[in-house]
């Protein structure tokens, strides 16, 4: 089995993971992001807050 | 009738591929060229001293090669056994090189995957023109991280982290509508019935057309795509097979049939 190393982008620690070169669309993969299935959670969480608060427009002359 | 004694073949026109079946399979317009080659084992049958009596011959084979000026889709999908399938999600691998500013870059394309983890990897370009330090995808800007936003493409970095006009490297998966063919190791070259037209022209400068018939054409799956500054043919190469030929209107054991025809012959019309 082909493994690759990757870091928690919630806690940074080393982990080992398949990669997968064609995930279905609209799927999240914790593995992909995070060491264990509730810090993918986590950082799905964020990255769809912050994507929230990108998608908001400023009011004109705000 | 015709005199079809002494032909000179001056075209080679299309080779037309059909399924067993009598489907069509694909239509190559732009040969090169072909060649139909023709062998037969020969033993000789010897007496006293060695004189040659007689020979016993066996084992004839045609083998039909030839180069189209175009890659051919038809004939890829012969070749490696397998159909093209039409995709709306084909993934593809994708590099931009894009150049900061305001702290921020955008995406030629959207980068698909795992949300918060689109970039597959992202380099500040060094000064000597290589990939240098490393960035990675994260929630929100810091030292050494970056976000990244499908919806709009972009691409936000920590506050004067990359000055203006700083090149870097963008690595990507794209998702896109699509034609993939898939050369699987399980599946093989196919049979086809071949069609060769060409033109000839006799002596008296009169002008025939030439249609070769092979009945059953075992493709070879052994071929080269040659990718470079020259121009990038297909080549093919197919053994005629004797044997059943499934409605081709050839007798059965038939590796080719050679059919001459004026180009203004008349339609036979006696049912």
């Amino acid at each position: 089995m082909f493994d690759v190393k990757r870091e928690c982008k919630v806690c940074g620690k080393i982990y080992y993971t398949c990669p997968a070169s064609s995930s279905p669309a609209k799927t999240f993969r914790w593995r992909d992001v995070a060491c264990c299935p509730e810090h993918g959670q986590i950082y799905l969480q964020q990255i769809m807050e912050s994507r929230k608060v990108d998608s908001v427009t400023p009011e004109p002359n705000a | 009738m015709i005199n079809v004694a002494d032909l000179a073949i001056t075209s080679l026109d299309v080779i037309s591929a059909y399924n067993l079946d009598g489907t069509p399979a694909f239509v190559l317009d732009e040969l090169q060229d072909a060649t139909i080659s023709n062998t037969e084992e020969k033993e000789e049958v010897t007496g006293r001293g060695g004189r040659r009596l007689s020979s016993l011959k066996k084992n004839k084979g045609v083998t039909v090669s030839g180069t189209n000026g175009l890659v051919s889709a038809g004939l890829l999908e012969t070749q490696v056994g397998d159909d093209f399938v039409q995709a709306n999600d084909a993934a593809v691998k994708w590099i931009d090189y894009l150049t900061v500013k305001n702290n921020a870059a955008t995406t030629e394309w959207i980068a698909a995957g795992t949300a918060g983890a689109e970039i597959e990897a992202l380099y500040v370009r060094g000064a000597d023109g290589t990939a240098g330090t490393q960035m990675t995808q994260a929630s929100a800007v810091a030292s050494g991280k970056f976000t990244y936003n499908p919806t709009t493409k972009a691409l936000a970095f920590n506050e004067n982290e990359l000055e203006d006009g700083t090149e870097i490297i963008v690595y990507y998966t794209r998702k896109l509508a699509a034609h993939v063919l898939t050369n699987d190791s399980t599946n093989y070259s196919r049979k086809l019935r071949l069609y060769i037209d060409g033109s000839a022209e006799d002596k008296c400068g009169n002008i025939y057309h030439v249609q070769f018939l092979i009945p059953k054409a075992d493709f070879n799956g052994e071929f080269d795509l040659e990718l470079g500054d020259t121009q990038a043919v297909h080549s093919f190469e197919a053994e005629s097979l004797a044997g059943s030929v499934c409605g081709s209107g050839a007798a059965s054991g038939a590796l080719w049939t050679y059919t001459v025809f004026g180009v203004d012959a008349a339609d036979y019309t006696g049912g």
